[in-house]
């Protein structure tokens, strides 16, 4: 050991000016996040180039990683009979070994390091920080992978520099001719998932074995056959490889997923009218489930369905492994924020919503009441699930003609709103809880704007920016601005967004266009008793609670063609 | 006991044979010379032994191993050089030894202190700076601050002005140790392993010629002058000893690989035996070669 | 520095030619008796020759009686004993017949031989 560490420090020695530079591009991304977090005024473009900018250093730093594990396997090439280190006393496997701790010391710690003063002052969890360090390692490991690999095949750094442009031009030119060819199309996304994969399995096992012979050996032929049956077989894999693992593995996962309670009905299939760009000859339809049985912290989150349909005269049309798109009741996350019902979200305080409720009757007619009433009022949970179906044109007017039976069966995730942290609606305002640092820069009153219909009433917008440090573990964030006086909030639909990826961390700063929370009293707009900075924003995280599996059928569903007003909801 | 054996050592690159059934031995204990033309196979002859490459066909055994299975423990008692040898020419002297002197148990740094000062190294430029000569001393000095029992130098002195090589030699002698200590230098430097080799290997086109003791070669070879010859002396068939024939007149010249020196004391007057140096019977060694290469060929 | 002279030439194996140089060392006076040898080491070093070379010559220099090894000191000059004069007169047979020989080749007759043997003997005594 002590000489493994004699051998990696030798290299470490050499080595050390040009890990300077790449020092650097860790030491700029760290600082990157703080400015973005601090961002000055508010200046969108500078938020936007500072986030390209990190993610150039950041992409630099990657390049830069690859070419110095190449220097440091080139450092004792391992062909050619006139190298130092096999005269000397040194085994390959120690030689190895010695590599392999030197670039661990070198490129995968020193990031780790530079990042941990962020993530504790993100606040991140000894759990957090292991895997926002784990992640750091990882996207590290991937790119010093193939550098060690193509390193010790190739030992010298002209012939590394050659293979290295060869494979970059053999790939892209495979991409182009797969495009070409059209060639993932009639494959299910989840098989060419599981293609690639196995081929990323296949090239990382035929890698280390090369690289283990290489060291292990003295003469390269047999890694280098090694090398190329690996490439072999990951192209035979991408190209016709029947196992569906991702298939498999959720099977696993769902295997033992009861109903959990939650019921559904299908409620409607509407003709979305659009097309998918890449199959314009098919058509998208929207099919509704309506969900029920939800416990009252709990949404249904993302999962997978499989959809069967079947004509009265036997012909039948499956598609598995649609992705779910869940449209939640704000119930469960009102509820996490210590709000009262009714459960829409975008309410104001009930003289408030009942006015404007008048309001948007008397503009766009009686017939539209009952929605926006129950929509303000209702306290009953609405929980829908969508799935959007890719048919042909013949299939579509067979629907048209006879409305098939339907059966969905659906494998979903329940996930629990919790509330993460809160802060005032101030300018300059910071909170730090549960892994995540949110800042809010410089909110300024900008002109009145219109608001949307129904309601027409002018009313002021405030600019400023969000911007929101979190661990990888807490997963999409959710934004809401809460009026506790009135009971009301907002979820937070930023127009303009930029993001900085840390990959070991999430860094969003959120342009901000807020409409300030005025309320109706007597008929007229007013400022409320208490200062609009009184209002809090909170962010609100999703937390995956349990999964669940259940099924729909329904004897006869009609196509509701698009623009009908129970369509629009 | 020998400390390198070689049986039957082939090794073919794609088509020439560069070994081609060599056997060797050199005993322990020697400072075995091997000579030979360039392209005659001495590196590849060193590098099978050091295991840097591996032999077609045949076996090597260095210090009792066979070469091929030659691990880092077997290394640590052996010290290789090479002309060609790349070393870590980033690192000054003093890195280049603080980094090799870990994996020697026997590394001694009262010599390693002493050869530095022999050989006038500045302990703290960069390898990359050193002359030719420094850096081959440099090179020689980590590979004898351990007192190797094995010392294998291909084409040490090439390139090396006169003190460096001085230089070079003293450092050797320097390190060793005697009788359990053995030197295997390929060269085509001649005068320089004269004086310091004891054993001679001449190898032509793959094949061993000559391994034997310097003493007894240079016993053995004699360059021969005989005045009062007749005209058209030569013997028929030419004896096998005798090479290089030459008349001219009354005078002939030979060299004969069997000189015995009692035979002096009869011989007349008009004959002279005079002792040749070690280059001299290399060329005409080679010369001899040459000759039957031609035969062959026609 | 070696206590003795001599100048090696390429073709002759050069323990001979050390083992001449010392004897003549010895009889010129150079080499004083007692006075101590370099040890093999020393030898091989200032000659760079092989040590196993040198080693042989002080061990072949110890077998003529040339030189004393005594095992706190190393090697002395040994003193020239009468029993050892006799041998190394028996010992110079071999260059004396070489010597008979050259002349002859020469064409020297005994005389001349003997007046240019008493010219270097004078030479070399005279040191």
């Amino acid at each position: 050991m002590n000489l493994t560490w004699h051998i990696a420090r030798k290299d470490i020695l050499h080595l050390r000016v040009l890990l300077i530079p790449w020092l650097a591009t860790v030491a700029i991304q760290v600082i990157v996040c703080g400015c973005l977090l601090f961002p000055p005024g508010l200046d969108l473009r500078f938020v936007e180039r500072t986030g390209m900018l990190f993610n150039l250093v950041a992409g630099v730093g990657y390049v830069l990683t690859f070419f110095l594990t190449a220097a440091l396997v080139l450092e004792d090439p391992l062909s050619g009979d006139n190298t130092f280190w096999v005269t000397r006393p040194i085994s390959g496997q120690r030689l190895l070994g010695a590599k392999l701790l030197a670039a661990i010391l070198v490129l995968g710690l020193p990031p780790v390091l530079l990042w941990l003063p962020w993530w504790f002052y993100c606040g991140f969890h000894p759990s957090d920080l292991l895997t926002a360090a784990g992640r750091t390692v990882v996207w590290q490991l991937l790119a010093m992978f193939p550098a060690f690999v193509l390193a010790s095949q190739s030992g010298r750094a002209a012939r590394f520099t050659l293979v290295t442009v060869a494979l970059a031009v053999a790939t892209w030119v495979a991409l182009v001719v797969a495009y070409a060819y059209d060639f993932p199309s009639g494959i299910a996304p989840t098989l060419l998932t599981s293609r690639l994969l196995l081929a990323l399995g296949v090239l990382f096992l035929a890698g280390c074995a090369s690289v283990w012979r290489r060291y292990g050996w003295r003469s390269g032929g047999g890694s280098q056959v090694i090398l190329g049956v690996g490439l072999a077989i990951a192209f035979t894999c991408v190209a016709a490889s029947p196992w569906n693992l991702v298939e498999a593995h959720r099977a696993w996962q769902w295997s033992d997923a009861s109903n959990q309670g939650v019921s559904m009905r299908i409620s409607a299939v509407h003709d979305a009218m659009q097309s998918d760009s890449r199959y314009p000859a098919d058509f998208i339809l929207n099919v509704s489930l309506d969900v029920s049985g939800l416990p009252d912290d709990l949404n249904a989150g993302a999962g997978w369905a499989d959809v069967e349909l079947r004509w009265p005269d036997g012909v039948t049309l499956t598609r598995r492994d649609l992705p779910l798109l869940s449209e939640p009741d704000f119930f469960p996350t009102r509820r996490a924020l210590g709000l009262p019902p009714p459960s829409a979200f975008h309410s104001w305080d009930a003289e408030t919503e009942a006015w404007l409720t008048e309001q948007a009757v008397r503009r766009v007619g009686a017939e539209r009441e009952q929605r926006y009433r129950r929509a303000a009022l209702d306290p009953t949970r609405h929980d829908r699930i969508r799935l959007t179906l890719r048919v042909s044109r013949t299939d579509l007017e067979r629907w048209h003609a006879v409305a098939p039976t339907c059966r969905v069966a659906v494998r979903g995730e329940l996930e629990k709103p919790v509330r993460v942290v809160e802060l005032p609606f101030r300018s300059n305002t910071m909170a730090q809880a549960g892994g995540v640092r949110a800042r809010l820069g410089g909110i300024v009153k900008s002109q009145a704007q219109p608001l949307r219909l129904p309601h027409s009433e002018p009313i002021d917008v405030f600019d400023g920016t969000l911007s929101v440090a979190s661990c990888p573990g807490t997963g999409d964030l959710q934004c809401f601005l809460l009026f506790r006086e009135y009971g009301s909030g907002w979820r937070w639909e930023s127009p303009r967004m930029s993001f900085a990826v840390p990959l070991s961390s999430n860094l969003g700063t959120f342009y901000l266009s807020q409409r300030m929370p005025q309320v109706i009293r007597g008929g007229a707009w007013v400022n409320p008793s208490t200062s609009p900075q009184e209002s809090n924003v909170a962010i609100v995280r999703r937390e995956f609670v349990k999964r669940f599996s259940c099924s729909a059928e329904t004897a006869a569903l009609p196509i509701t063609p698009y623009g009908d007003p129970a369509n629009s909801n | 006991m020998n400390a390198i054996e070689t049986h039957a050592l082939t090794r073919r690159y794609s088509r020439t044979e560069a070994l081609a059934g060599l056997n060797l031995a050199v005993p322990e204990g020697a400072v075995f010379a091997l000579l030979g033309p360039n392209g005659a196979g001495k590196s590849t002859t060193l590098k099978i032994l050091m295991n840097l490459l591996s032999p077609s066909s045949g076996t090597a055994t260095v210090l009792g191993v066979d070469s091929q299975k030659l691990g880092p423990d077997d290394r640590t008692r052996i010290g290789y050089i090479s002309e060609n040898q790349k070393l870590p020419l980033w690192m000054s002297v003093r890195q280049l030894l603080d980094y090799c002197r870990p994996f020697y148990p026997t590394w001694d740094r009262n010599l390693e202190a002493r050869l530095l000062e022999q050989f006038d190294l500045p302990p703290e430029r960069k390898l990359r700076h050193l002359s030719r000569g420094m850096l081959m001393k440099a090179a020689l000095l980590s590979s004898l601050a351990y007192r190797p029992k094995l010392l294998v130098l291909d084409e040490p002195f090439s390139g090396l002005d006169p003190l460096s090589r001085d230089d070079f030699v003293q450092g050797i002698i320097e390190a060793s140790e005697l009788g359990e200590w053995t030197v295997l230098i390929a060269s085509h430097d001649i005068e320089e392993v004269e004086r310091f080799a004891d054993h001679i290997g001449l190898l032509e086109d793959g094949r061993l010629r000559i391994s034997e003791t310097t003493e007894s070669l240079l016993r053995r070879f004699r360059r021969i002058e005989l005045r009062d010859a007749s005209p058209g002396a030569r013997p028929t068939p030419m004896p096998a000893a005798w090479l290089d024939w030459e008349q001219s007149g009354d005078l002939v010249r030979y060299v004969d690989t069997k000189h015995d020196p009692a035979i002096q004391a009869v011989s007349p007057a008009s004959m002279t035996a005079q002792s040749m140096s070690l280059r001299e019977i290399l060329i005409v060694l080679a010369r001899q070669q040459r000759l039957q290469r031609k035969g062959v060929a026609a | 520095m070696l206590p003795f002279s001599v100048t090696l030439k390429p073709g002759l194996p050069i323990a001979e030619q050390v083992i001449f140089a010392v004897k003549k060392a010895v009889v010129t006076g150079q080499l004083k008796p007692g006075q101590s040898f370099p040890s093999v080491r020393a030898v091989s070093q200032a000659l760079r020759i092989n040590p196993n070379t040198a080693h042989k010559i002080v061990a072949a220099l110890v077998a003529e009686g040339v030189l004393i090894t005594t095992p706190a000191v190393g090697s002395v000059v040994a003193e020239p004993s009468a029993g050892d004069r006799a041998r190394r007169a028996a010992l110079l047979g071999r260059d004396l017949e070489t010597l008979t020989v050259e002349a002859k080749k020469l064409g020297l007759t005994l005389e001349e031989l003997q007046t240019a043997l008493a010219a270097q003997w004078q030479r070399l005594s005279q040191r």
